[in-house]
């Protein structure tokens, strides 16, 4: 029978509704006015019952409907703001039923609306609201971040990671880049959108070259080898070819970072990560490396070569940007998702885009890696300039 | 009547034994349904076309149409409670309770397995039974009274429907897939899945389904008729 079953042409189809608009309701959209008789906050059809008097002076009562109690329950709709006696304007579906309309919006003599979906967004956005504060709070407490499990599209999900930056400004800073993931040609993270995902570098992330970091200044922080750029004008904002992309940059900064996704990882989820700033906690630059639009600088960026040593100048590990990402496709993504979001790039601002490839575990017991045993992570990048590579150091102080 | 409040459920937590899926907790619809593709018999289609869902849809007088009626309702919980010789299903849509004995066809009831907390009983969601078979579990149920598998769109079931309810958890999902079989109205079983998830949440409400008709409604706008 399973294997019968299987076979089956499965089509996809709306779980219908105990009220099924569809079927209950035409697609004509009526307007009545009236006065509130009753307020019926049941199951299984939640209505209003007004009272309309015609020019003639004849009163009929209509039903204005909405879901069942059950269903606005959950949502978090009340009913309150309808109160018995008020002159309203109702509009919706024009019902099958005679005197019978499916609720879009009520509007009250004084110009407030009534919706049902626009009570249960308002509830839902004051809960979310209140995640953020949960989130940012254990953040910068260093206490583990719940998952933000709200289905929504990614847009959504980004909207809502600026408003958990505004909430974390007072006590990390304010804007002075974005960084991203997700774009190398290693196997992805399932908690990462498949096509990149974005975050904010706050001020009060960005570190010193050479700085020290102590052990306990992450909870789940890891050592990476990052590559940055300078935004150097807001040419970038409307560049078309590489060269001119490159022409609204003015330097590559050495980077590396701790990031510090410190989340409830049986909850994480991708607008989870997008919500929670991907954890960013700390951001190291070296001295910039000033560039020319030139295609000889394409190159140097599309095929330099790098490694992490120790303080013993021992190599932890090296590699290449031939094959890996490429920095101005992924600057090219980066300007892209801003604009999406009603964003634009800005002179000075930094772009971090992304591990090259060598991270490092800080904690014991990390399921993603043995602890880094040296003192130092020395980032260095070879052939950007004349007279040696360009560097970032993290020292750890144990 | 029913009373209003709260109807607790003592919720088993532990994991069901011998590979028996843990259907404890509360669950809810998550997301969109999936059915195959439904041929139906001439006596069917005769069925469908002279239904009137503004007349005919039980749903006007509180009564389930059909078990999958009831499955396919959004934003109501549903509890199972898994014994030895029993699984006990609530569903807070219409305060129904499902009573699904385990055993071979011999431990099927005379009588509708479900009846709301009033204890009035239901014949459109016939007499079932079940089993476990791996981790799931397998309920048929028979002796439907004639009502409708969609009542939005008038398809019928008769009194010669049987259908296979398996239910069954992959992660965090409860599947429940509905097999309708009945060569009276449909050229094939028809088939469809529906997507659970579980709530945080320990208590069922009452549901206190009234007024789903609109005799109330009508009879207000008929007395300023009278009165004219």
């Amino acid at each position: 029978m399973r294997q019968f079953l299987a076979l089956i042409l499965m089509l996809s189809f709306s779980a219908n509704a105990h009220h099924s608009t569809v079927a209950n309701f035409t697609q004509e959209i009526i307007t009545v006015d009236g006065v509130i008789e009753q307020v019926r906050f049941k199951n299984p059809h939640a209505s209003v019952l007004i009272k309309n008097t015609a020019d003639n002076g004849k009163e009929i009562f209509w039903l204005i409907e909405m879901g069942a109690k059950t269903t606005l329950e959950r949502q978090g709709v009340t009913l309150d703001r309808l109160a018995v006696g008020s002159k309203i304007t109702a509009s919706g579906q024009k019902g099958r039923r005679q005197y019978t309309m499916y609720l879009q919006e009520i509007v009250f003599e004084d110009g407030s609306v009534f919706s049902p979906e626009g009570e249960a967004a308002d509830v839902r956005d004051k809960q979310i609201r209140s995640e953020l504060v949960q989130m940012a709070d254990a953040f910068v407490s260093f206490r583990m971040m719940q998952g933000f499990e709200h289905e929504m599209p990614l847009a959504e999900a980004y909207r809502w990671q600026d408003e958990m930056v505004e909430i974390m400004e007072p006590a990390m800073g304010e804007v002075v880049g974005y960084k991203t993931g997700g774009h190398d040609p290693g196997p992805g993270f399932a908690t990462f959108p498949p096509e990149g995902i974005r975050a904010y570098i706050l001020a009060g992330m960005l570190r010193d070259d050479g700085a020290a970091i102590k052990i306990e200044d992450s909870v789940v922080g890891f050592l990476e080898a990052d590559f940055a750029f300078r935004v150097g004008n807001a040419s970038i904002n409307d560049a078309e070819t590489d060269l001119e992309i490159l022409a609204g940059l003015d330097a590559i900064i050495p980077f590396a970072e701790v990031p510090d996704p410190y989340y409830d990882p049986d909850t994480r989820t991708i607008n989870g990560t997008i919500v929670a700033n991907m954890g960013t906690r700390m951001s190291f630059t070296g001295a910039p490396v000033m560039i020319e639009p030139t295609a000889a600088w394409l190159q140097r960026i599309n095929t330099f070569e790098f490694a992490v040593l120790d303080e013993n100048d021992a190599v932890i590990q090296s590699g290449t940007m031939d094959g890996w990402y490429e920095p101005i496709t992924v600057v090219r993504w980066i300007r892209d998702q801003l604009r999406e979001s009603g964003k634009e790039l800005l002179p000075g601002q930094l772009l971090s885009l992304g591990n090259v490839g060598i991270i490092r575990q800080i904690h014991e017991g990390s399921p993603r890696g043995p602890a880094y045993e040296s003192n130092q992570f020395r980032l260095e990048y070879y052939g950007l300039r004349e007279d040696g590579p360009a560097t970032v150091t993290i020292n750890i102080d144990r | 009547m029913i009373k209003t409040g709260f109807f607790l459920l003592l919720i088993s937590a532990g994991s069901a034994a011998n590979g028996q899926p843990d259907l404890s907790g509360i669950w809810m619809l998550s997301g969109r349904a999936a059915e195959s593709e439904l041929v139906m018999t001439e006596k069917a289609l005769a069925i469908q076309a002279e239904y009137d869902l503004l007349v005919d849809d039980p749903s006007l007088y509180c009564e389930p149409a059909s078990t999958s009626r009831v499955w396919a309702n959004p934003n109501v919980r549903i509890a199972f409670d898994q014994a030895d010789d029993h699984v006990h299903i609530s569903y807070e849509f219409y305060d129904l309770r499902r009573m699904v004995p385990l055993g071979d066809e011999s431990v099927m009831p005379d009588s509708p397995s479900t009846k709301n907390v009033d204890g009035t009983y239901f014949a459109k969601m016939g007499s079932s039974f079940g089993r476990y078979e791996g981790d799931r579990l397998i309920i048929e149920t028979r002796n439907h009274e004639s009502g409708y598998i969609r009542t939005s769109r008038g398809i019928p079931q008769s009194t010669d429907t049987m259908t296979i309810e398996e239910i069954w958890l992959d992660g965090d999902t409860l599947n429940v897939r509905q097999t309708y079989i009945d060569d009276t109205l449909f050229e094939s079983p028809f088939v469809i899945d529906y997507p659970f998830k579980r709530i945080d949440e320990t208590e069922m409400p009452l549901y206190e389904c009234s007024d789903a008709d609109y005799d109330w409604f009508n009879k207000l706008n008929q007395t300023e008729d009278e009165s004219e």
